[in-house]
């Protein structure tokens, strides 16, 4: 079934991808041959990278359409979109040939096209980076879900540390658990940490929990190993919550960028048929 | 450990579709079960929601959140109440929100300064960050202050819906251009209408080029308008340029000599024999600047101020020692007698009314009537302006005297009273001529003498739409080496201009330079610095021995098309020697424009500038 699938996406990339050469070499063509004949060159990569545009936009569309099965899988627009997206940055130098207007409304719409591409391949690095590392972590859990679990496990630390407070009459745990780890089961920690693949979380936890061991005695060293799976397990989460959290936050900036820049391509198109067409 | 429960009676289903979450979250505390309503009111503030079931109520917490309790209040109410929390939005809420901020932002930031540009500032360029794709040239900002946008672009000063709806209209840019630029032809079509061998466009793209095809506006202050490559010419023409040795065709056949020149000199003769053999270094001649002539082009061509062409010096700088005795010497005669008849020259029977010199006889005594009375005006149909320039200088008591001595079978001999009239040279003569003939004639002062050169136009105007013997007679007079002033001897060519080009005759007395309608861009001065101004000529310029130019200007520049030039044909190789890739710059605007010669229309009219592309 596996094999089937993976098949099928084959043959799904292959024709996107096909068809999408296709249309760059032909407006690529178009705009050659255009320039040759002293044309308007930037007609058809104008217009063609106006449709990409579209077309870019259509993928938000349908993820809300889902149910309409005639419009194709999600995978199949999913890769659509990255491959006219690739395409459109190709059409975008063709059609304005600079890297940076030279001032005025185009600025604009340079600016709103590079943070869309940038935001979009982030994306794209995102979105396949990091839900493989989720895989990885021993079990998923539902981004809204995640600050219950950390309460929770926050709780059951507390509770360890009080229950074992509570029969051994020491306060080496308590002090262990008010000066090093309520901080850290508080919220979670180490974002940037997990992003990056670090080790810090790790690190940290070995670097508290070590040293504490020599001053333990029998149950609260029993106590102390179940805080430290408390602790490695709220570790996880903050893993969670940081890959859940940046697969969410690279939209914060595609989508408004998107919508900017669809907004002056407009314009610009209105512009341009007004003065110069 | 298991981070959550997934059966449905485990744990609480989760809404992220909705905008609200449970306030308890944000501070990272376990939220309630029930969590908020899709406004955003708290649903935490009790554990359930109790059902009544027959008489009482029953409460509904889910086994997940520890199950029934025993006892909802008697009024339906939850027993287990707890202190509400704010609920606050999630992610995808803000993520939605921030895409709507940004929408309007954009829509208020176009709208706002577009208004106000079109409303308030119309005529500047104040807020016309949403209008304007880039800053003008240099050359286009500095006069397009007063009328901002609508300098070119008309539509700009339309109300909005006339704005609006010229975006479905042809935008004529071209004519804005012209309306300040000025072309030699028409601008739309290529190089002003030649039309090239190689041309690869069809003749409607040929004749319909916009200038926006080439020049591109608003690239900022320092952007070059005029730039253009190689690839631009590639567009229209066949031959693809890449390296002007072995790309571009070989010249023309006479390049660059097809235009005859307007004097004759013989530039072999002169080099080989008249300012070497000493049979022509006479006294009347300047053997000092023969001797220098001889040796250096620069002695007659003015090298300091060469362009395409390297003119002559002036004609008192390099003809005056030799030829200008000879100008003095013939005469231009009106009127001859024996004593008993009277003959007018052709010169004088050409240009006067017709109805007078149907009798020729007649003819001469009517014209010594009138000059005697001052009334030359009788005679020709001509302005009275053109009777002064003609008459300059004339005497009629003279002529009185002149006609009545003739009358009564005698010389005249004039009285000399001073000495001024005794050393005259130049001017009006009565009596004997140089022929030894009794006669009315005009000794011209010397080069461009302004009376002889008056009767000659006269003459040349009224054989362009006249013919008769009396014009043929006058103008084969004219053109013969002593004929007046000498003049046909070196401005024969020139003034036969007639055959060139009926529609627009000018007299050409002077050095007629290259025509500068032409796409060829050269300039002499680059090149005369780079290999020397006394051998450097000798590198493109030989002679021609086989050549027969003399006939041409023997045959008086009659038929311009039979001049043959004394130079040989300038070929590609002589430039391609140093033209290549690896040493000059050899691309096409090198040495080629796309325009002739152009100027402007507004304020700066009669300057045209020659580095048009």
């Amino acid at each position: 079934m596996q094999e089937i699938t993976r098949l099928k996406r084959l043959r799904t990339n292959i024709l996107i991808s096909a068809c999408g050469l296709l249309i760059l070499f032909f407006i690529f063509i178009s705009t050659i041959e255009q320039k040759n004949s002293l044309g308007i060159a930037e007609i058809w990569s104008g217009y063609g990278l106006l449709v990409l545009l579209l077309l870019l936009a259509l993928f938000n569309i349908k993820k809300r359409l889902s149910i309409l099965p005639l419009l194709g899988t999600g995978y199949g627009w999913h890769q659509m979109h990255i491959i006219s997206g690739m395409i459109a940055i190709a059409i975008y130098f063709l059609h304005v040939e600079s890297w940076w207007p030279p001032s005025g409304y185009e600025r604009w719409i340079a600016a709103c096209f590079y943070l869309a591409v940038i935001s979009g391949i982030s994306g794209l690095i995102i979105q396949t980076y990091y839900p493989k590392r989720l895989t990885e972590i021993e079990e998923e859990i539902i981004f809204e879900r995640i600050p219950d679990a950390v309460a929770e496990v926050r709780e059951k630390a507390m509770h360890e540390v009080e229950s074992t407070v509570a029969i051994t009459r020491s306060e080496t745990l308590l002090r262990f658990y008010t000066e090093s780890l309520d901080h850290y089961f508080r919220r979670p920690q180490f974002l940037f940490s997990h992003l990056i693949a670090s080790q810090s979380a790790d690190f940290w936890i070995k670097k508290h929990f070590q040293p504490i061991r020599h001053f333990c005695n029998k149950d609260e060293l029993e106590s102390l190993q179940k805080l430290e799976v408390l602790a490695k397990t709220k570790n996880y989460l903050d893993q969670q919550y940081a890959y859940q959290l940046i697969m969410k936050l690279w939209l914060f900036i595609h989508v408004p960028s998107v919508l900017a820049l669809l907004l002056f391509v407009f314009w610009h198109l209105l512009l341009v048929n007004i003065y110069a067409l | 450990m298991k981070y959550q429960n997934h059966n449905f009676d485990q744990s609480s289903y989760e809404r992220p579709h909705c905008q609200y979450h449970c306030g308890r979250q944000r501070f990272w505390k376990k939220s309630c079960r029930q969590g908020p309503d899709h406004k955003g009111r708290c649903g935490g503030h009790s554990e359930c929601n109790p059902i009544k079931v027959g008489d009482h109520y029953e409460c509904t917490r889910p086994e997940h959140a520890g199950g029934p309790c025993q006892s909802p209040n008697p009024d339906g109410s939850c027993s287990q109440q707890h202190s509400p929390c704010q609920p606050v939005r999630n992610l995808k809420f803000w993520r939605r929100h921030i895409s709507y901020l940004v929408v309007v932002a954009v829509i208020v930031l176009i709208f706002s300064f577009s208004f106000a540009q079109i409303a308030f500032f119309k005529n500047t360029g104040i807020a016309d960050i949403m209008l304007n794709p880039g800053p003008l040239s240099a050359q286009h900002a500095t006069f397009t202050g007063q009328q901002s946008c609508q300098n070119c672009h008309t539509n700009h000063k339309d109300n909005f819906s006339d704005w609006f709806m010229s975006a479905f209209q042809h935008n004529d840019l071209t004519a804005a251009c012209t309306e300040c630029h000025l072309f030699a032809g028409d601008a739309r079509v290529a190089h002003q209408g030649k039309l090239s061998n190689d041309r690869k466009t069809s003749l409607a793209e040929h004749n319909n080029i916009e200038c926006v095809r080439c020049h591109t506006e608003h690239q900022g202050k320092t952007a070059e308008l005029t730039h253009s490559n190689n690839q631009t010419c590639s567009n229209c023409h066949q031959n693809s340029f890449s390296d002007f040795a072995t790309k571009h065709p070989p010249f023309a056949k006479h390049y660059p000599y097809r235009q005859r020149q307007a004097i004759y000199f013989d530039h072999l003769k002169h080099l080989e024999e008249y300012f070497i053999e000493e049979q022509y270094l006479t006294i009347k001649r300047d053997v000092e600047f023969a001797k220098q002539a001889s040796q250096s082009c620069s002695s007659c061509h003015n090298i300091k101020n060469a362009q395409r062409a390297v003119k002559p010096k002036s004609y008192t700088q390099i003809c005056q020692g030799c030829h200008d005795y000879q100008i003095k010497e013939n005469q231009l005669t009106l009127l001859t007698t024996d004593l008993e008849l009277a003959e007018l020259s052709p010169i004088t029977l050409s240009l006067m009314d017709e109805s007078i010199t149907e009798d020729p006889d007649q003819a001469a005594t009517i014209f010594l009537e009138a000059i005697a009375k001052g009334e030359m005006k009788s005679l020709f149909n001509l302005s009275e302006q053109q009777i002064q320039q003609l008459w300059l200088g004339f005497n009629p008591i003279e002529a009185q005297l002149v006609a009545k001595s003739w009358a009564s079978g005698e010389s005249y001999a004039p009285e000399i009273d001073d000495k001024e009239d005794s050393n005259k040279l130049s001017g009006w003569f009565f009596g004997e001529d140089s022929n030894g003939d009794e006669a009315i004639f005009y000794k011209p002062k010397g080069h461009a003498d302004i009376i002889l050169r008056s009767w000659i136009e006269q003459l040349l105007l009224i054989s362009r739409n006249k013919s008769n013997e009396h014009i043929e007679a006058a103008v084969e007079q004219l053109m013969e080496q002593k004929g007046p002033g000498s003049c046909g001897k070196c401005h024969a060519a020139g003034l036969n201009d007639k055959q060139l080009n009926q529609s627009s005759f000018q007299f050409s007395w002077g050095y007629a330079s290259k025509s500068e309608t032409g796409t060829i861009l050269y300039s002499h001065k680059p090149h005369i610095n780079l290999m020397g101004s006394e051998e450097g000529c000798d590198n493109c310029h030989q002679f021609n021995r086989k050549a027969d130019t003399v006939s041409y200007y023997k045959n008086r520049g009659k038929n311009p098309y039979e001049y043959q030039n004394p130079f040989s044909d300038i070929r590609k190789e002589s430039c391609s020697e140093c033209h290549t890739q690896d040493q000059i710059v050899s691309d096409c605007t090198t040495c080629h424009r796309y325009h002739g010669p152009s100027s402007y229309k507004i304020g700066f009219i009669s300057k045209p500038h020659i580095g048009g592309n």
